[in-house]
């Protein structure tokens, strides 16, 4: 064969392992995860690569020194190639001899077995890698497969068969022996083999993130499609079952006790375990234990450690494996899911589980801030539905956003109707057409506060109702809740009860003038003599004339005294003329009674009504009289302290039980009911003194001893003129209104008391601090004190310490105003002159105003025009 | 003396008593308007004015007997139901002479409108 002919022939067997390995690169490339093919082609390649190897050597013997020296740089570029390849691959590669001895491994191999390739070059592999099956027993050379490759020449496979480590240890693989032949002779072997141990790790992982992701999306489906969410976590059990394995699987939800799991979604609608009411006490069952220790399950329900009952139940049912899973949101427990198996379960179950926990538990949770928003809202919506008052919500713009069924009611539109137009439709059309300007005015008027308006129905009829304004936000903005209180019946009802005393008072009184004019003919036998006995009949009937005479006028005093309208004409009083006068009225009935009367001429003087205080003091005089025996004295005193004076009406009768000395005030009772018929009297008296004496802001009490004798003690607040030189701070006399000074710090609020206050005639002084509410009375003593009960610099308590500590000071009246309503003990310490008190969120503008007007007199002082 | 009233029980009680008690001469009237044509035919000494009456009422009735110069020096003495001293001060602040309160003790009405009158 000519050189040049045996050069193509290398040319050609070069080629062709050229292309083998470029095709098995390209095969390599695109089979990747293949790893089967990999390995045959590499064997391939490698065996076409021997191949072109022999032939060059074989030629390179018979070439020039020139041919030789370029065929071995071919062979040694065409050897480092080859190395390159089986030096990166990811399969064990490697080569035995005739004899089964090692003469190549690659790398990968090395990482696999642990041994290097210089440690068992020329040693049996076998011996080495292949001497023992998994179970230990040995494997004799001579039933070795992939040596018998090198006596049989036929390429041999197997997957499953396991190799020994240096290290001792076995790993399963999978590997491809090809015998490889020289001049069709068998001349050795390639061995390449795959750690499957890790293959099938990965394949096993690769298919739960695959189930764990199908799950995952099954949850995700069921939690956002779901209609409600029983159902959503019925899914969700029911994904259990057919990603994870489950033979059935539960969803529990904790109850809002927080002391029970309600069973919610099941995987076993068709075939119940539990009625559908299930519950588990926390801390009681798998289910309950892993809600109470918030830690995930896993079972084995064959283990003996589990409990008998429980074994029995799985065995019944088959099951074998259980898994559990606490659900929790922030660190809130919200429920369990669990579920039991036919066939063991892994840590891959609670994996899959862990990767759904959150988003169930957060699916349960806004369910349930869902569920109880509809129910907040249905319970705000029945309220709101049901309230006797009227509610209207309008915007910043005064356009009417809601109504409630009362104020269709109380305004006589339907809601459809109000919705949308201006606040304006409400009002009179007095208020003018810029609802916007009502809505402000009522905002300074109203916010957090009743006060007084008028408003229009649909029938054009104005009416009165008292409306208490809040503010809320909602995502659309400010807007403001009026409460509306239709009051046109209240004051109807108030027109007539005045119409009802004024008819009372004139219709009782007609006949009984006729009836007592002739009685008193009669007794005073002005119609002829009557016998003794007529005379005594008709003494009973004109007494008792007399006493419903009585009864009337005390009802309408003491209706009057409850509503203020009593006419109360404050003045310096010596508590000289008053004890004077009172003694003088009950003198002849004492007299009378046998009953003496003692008093010590009181010295000092007092703020007050003086025909009132004359009235209560005949009335406790009276009763001391008409209670006391035959010679046994009534004695009437004072004295005087903190700016009080008190005044006893001591009496030596027959006392009163400790149980009744409240009783007393009230109406209609005396000690014993005969009381009333021995004694006579309304049983009101003591009521109306009380009515009285709180008008004065002073207070009534009594202190009995029985069958010793009772005090009745007043006290009263002494004048601030009672000093010679209380002129001074005076009011000024040349001034024709009567002054007020309000001490307020809320500007806006003093504002609008301020303006109600100039609107009846009064002069108005203020103060927003207690130091300047206190500096501004010693200057020009005000007629009326209206206080703030919460002032910055000296709260109410503060200003009325210094001021009673003043005896210039001390008789001045004044007006508490609070927002909650006070303790008689706050009272006690708020009590100066007159004093009254009032609770800012029950008091309308009209019942300030008229409150105001009672204690300064009535405005311009009408009384006292001369 | 002159009693209106519209009220028969009430004139005639105070009939009884001012003539039975007092011994007084006694004219009556029914109504405001009898009453202003009683005071001028008899000219009494006092008159007793109801003031709750239908149509001319004690009010109208006091005006029109002080607008007469012929009725207008004769004292009024006002009968009224209403017990309140501020309508009491009311009537006395209008001119009247005294004002009585319903019901009234018959055996000392004359000796009471007396002191008034004399007063």
């Amino acid at each position: 064969m000519p050189p040049s002919t045996l050069k193509k022939r290398i040319g050609v067997a070069f080629a062709a392992g050229f292309i083998a390995f470029a095709a098995a690169v390209l095969v390599v490339a695109s089979f990747a995860g293949g790893q089967r093919h990999i390995v045959e082609l590499v064997l391939v390649a490698g065996a076409l690569l021997q191949l072109g190897v022999f032939l060059a050597i074989e030629q390179a013997r018979r070439r020039d020194a020139a041919d030789r020296q370029r065929a071995a740089d071919r062979m040694r570029q065409q050897l480092s190639f080859t190395a390159a390849i089986t030096d990166n691959l990811g399969e064990g590669v490697y080569a035995l001899d005739r004899q089964g001895r090692l003469t190549f491994m690659n790398p990968a191999a090395h990482a696999m077995l642990g041994w290097t390739e210089e440690e068992l070059l020329g040693k049996s592999m076998h011996e080495a890698i292949h001497f023992q099956r998994r179970d230990g027993t040995s494997v004799p050379a001579s039933e070795c497969p992939l040596i018998g490759v090198l006596r049989t020449g036929e390429r041999f496979s197997n997957t499953g068969d396991c190799f020994t480590r240096k290290d001792g240890t076995l790993f399963s693989v999978e590997y491809v022996s090809s015998p490889f032949r020289v001049d069709g002779h068998v001349t050795g072997a390639v061995v390449a083999f795959q750690d499957i141990a890790d293959r099938k790790k990965t394949e096993a992982e690769l298919l739960e993130r695959a189930h764990q992701a199908v799950f995952g999306a099954a949850v995700g489906a069921a939690l956002t499609k779901a209609e409600n969410l029983p159902s959503a976590l019925g899914q969700c059990a029911e994904a259990m079952v057919r990603h994870l394995g489950a033979a059935m699987a539960s969803i529990w939800t904790l109850a809002e006790s927080e002391k029970v799991l309600e069973l919610q979604g099941t995987s076993w609608a068709r075939r119940p375990l539990f009625g559908p009411q299930a519950r588990v006490p926390v801390g009681e069952f798998r289910i309950g234990e892993i809600a109470r220790d918030r830690r995930p399950a896993l079972l084995d329900l064959t283990a003996s450690r589990e409990r008998e009952d429980d074994k029995d139940w799985a065995r019944r049912e088959g099951m074998v494996a259980f898994a559990g899973y606490p659900l929790i949101v922030e660190d809130r427990l919200v429920g369990v899911m669990a579920m039991f198996a036919t066939r063991p379960l892994t840590e891959t179950a609670l994996h899959a589980l862990a990767s759904v926990a959150d988003e169930i538990a957060l699916g349960i949770d806004r369910a349930r801030a869902a569920e109880a928003l509809r129910a907040s809202e249905a319970r705000t919506r029945a309220v709101v539905d049901h309230l006797m008052e009227g509610l209207v919500v309008v915007d910043e713009t005064a356009i009417i956003r809601a109504v409630n069924p009362a104020a269709e009611r109380i305004f006589g539109y339907a809601a459809a109707e109000l919705v949308g137009r201006p606040l304006a439709v409400l009002a009179p059309e007095s208020a003018g057409p810029d609802a916007s300007r009502f809505l402000r005015e009522a905002l300074r008027r109203s916010l957090g506060r009743i006060t007084e308006w008028e408003g229009r129905r649909k029938s054009g009829e104005i009416f009165p109702f008292e409306l208490s304004l809040f503010e809320f936000r909602t995502p659309e903005g400010r807007r403001f809740g009026g409460s509306v209180r239709d009051v046109s019946g209240i004051r109807e009802v108030e027109r007539l009860k005045k119409e009802f005393v004024a008819t009372v008072s004139h219709e009782l009184r007609t006949p009984l003038t006729s009836i007592r004019g002739s009685l008193g003919l009669l007794a005073g036998g002005v119609l002829g003599q009557l016998t003794p006995e007529a005379v005594e009949v008709v003494a009973v009937a004109e007494r008792n004339v007399i006493r419903l005479v009585r009864l009337i006028n005390d009802i309408l005093d003491l209706e009057r005294l409850d509503t203020g309208r009593i006419e109360m004409h404050f003045e310096t009083l010596t508590l000289a003329s008053v004890f004077e006068r009172s003694l003088e009225a009950v003198r002849a009935f004492a007299d009378q009674e046998g009953v003496p009367l003692e008093s010590t001429a009181p010295s000092g003087l007092v703020w007050g009504d003086g025909d009132r205080l004359v009235q209560v003091l005949v009335n406790l005089l009276s009763n001391a009289v008409k209670f006391s025996p035959r010679g046994r004295g009534v004695r009437l005193s004072a004295s005087e302290a903190g700016g009080y004076a008190e005044v006893r009406v001591t009496d030596q009768g027959r006392g009163i039980p400790m149980s009744y000395r409240e009783a007393i005030f009230e109406r209609f009772r005396q000690v014993e009911a005969s009381d009333a018929r021995q004694k006579g009297g309304s049983g009101l008296g003591l009521a109306i003194c009380k009515a009285i004496i709180e008008q004065h802001g002073g207070s009534i009490g009594v202190e009995s001893e029985e069958g010793r004798g009772s005090v009745f003690w007043l006290k009263l607040p002494v004048s601030p003129r009672n000093a010679p030189e209380a002129s001074a701070p005076s009011a000024d006399s040349s001034r024709e209104k009567p002054e007020v000074l309000i001490a307020e710090d809320d500007l806006a609020l003093l504002d609008v008391m301020e303006r109600q206050l100039q609107r009846t005639g009064l002069f108005v002084r203020h103060a927003t601090t207690g130091e300047q509410a206190i500096a501004l009375v010693r200057g020009r003593l005000p007629s009326l004190l209206v206080l703030d009960v919460s002032l910055p610099r000296g709260d109410a308590f503060d200003v009325l310490a210094v001021l009673r500590r003043d005896p210039l000071l001390a008789g001045l009246p004044v007006l508490v105003y609070s927002v909650s309503d006070l303790t008689v003990e706050q009272r006690e310490r708020l009590t100066l002159g007159p004093t009254r008190f009032l609770t800012k969120t029950r008091s309308t503008d009209r019942e300030f105003c008229d409150q105001v007007l009672a204690m300064v007199g009535h405005p311009a002082g009408a009384a006292k025009e001369p | 003396m002159l009693v209106v009233d519209d009220e028969d029980d009430i004139r005639r009680i105070a009939m009884l008593a001012l003539v039975g008690v007092g011994g007084m001469e006694v004219a009556e009237a029914s109504g405001g308007a009898e009453g202003i044509c009683r005071a001028r035919e008899s000219r009494p000494d006092v008159i007793l004015l109801d003031m709750m009456m239908p149509g001319m009422d004690g009010m109208a009735t006091f005006r029109a007997l002080r607008g007469d110069p012929e009725t207008s020096g004769i004292p009024v003495v006002f009968l009224t139901a209403k017990a309140m001293s501020a309508e009491v001060d009311r009537l006395k602040a209008l001119g009247a002479s005294g004002v009585l309160i319903k019901p009234f003790d018959p055996m000392t009405l004359p000796a009471l409108l007396r002191g008034l009158v004399d007063a």
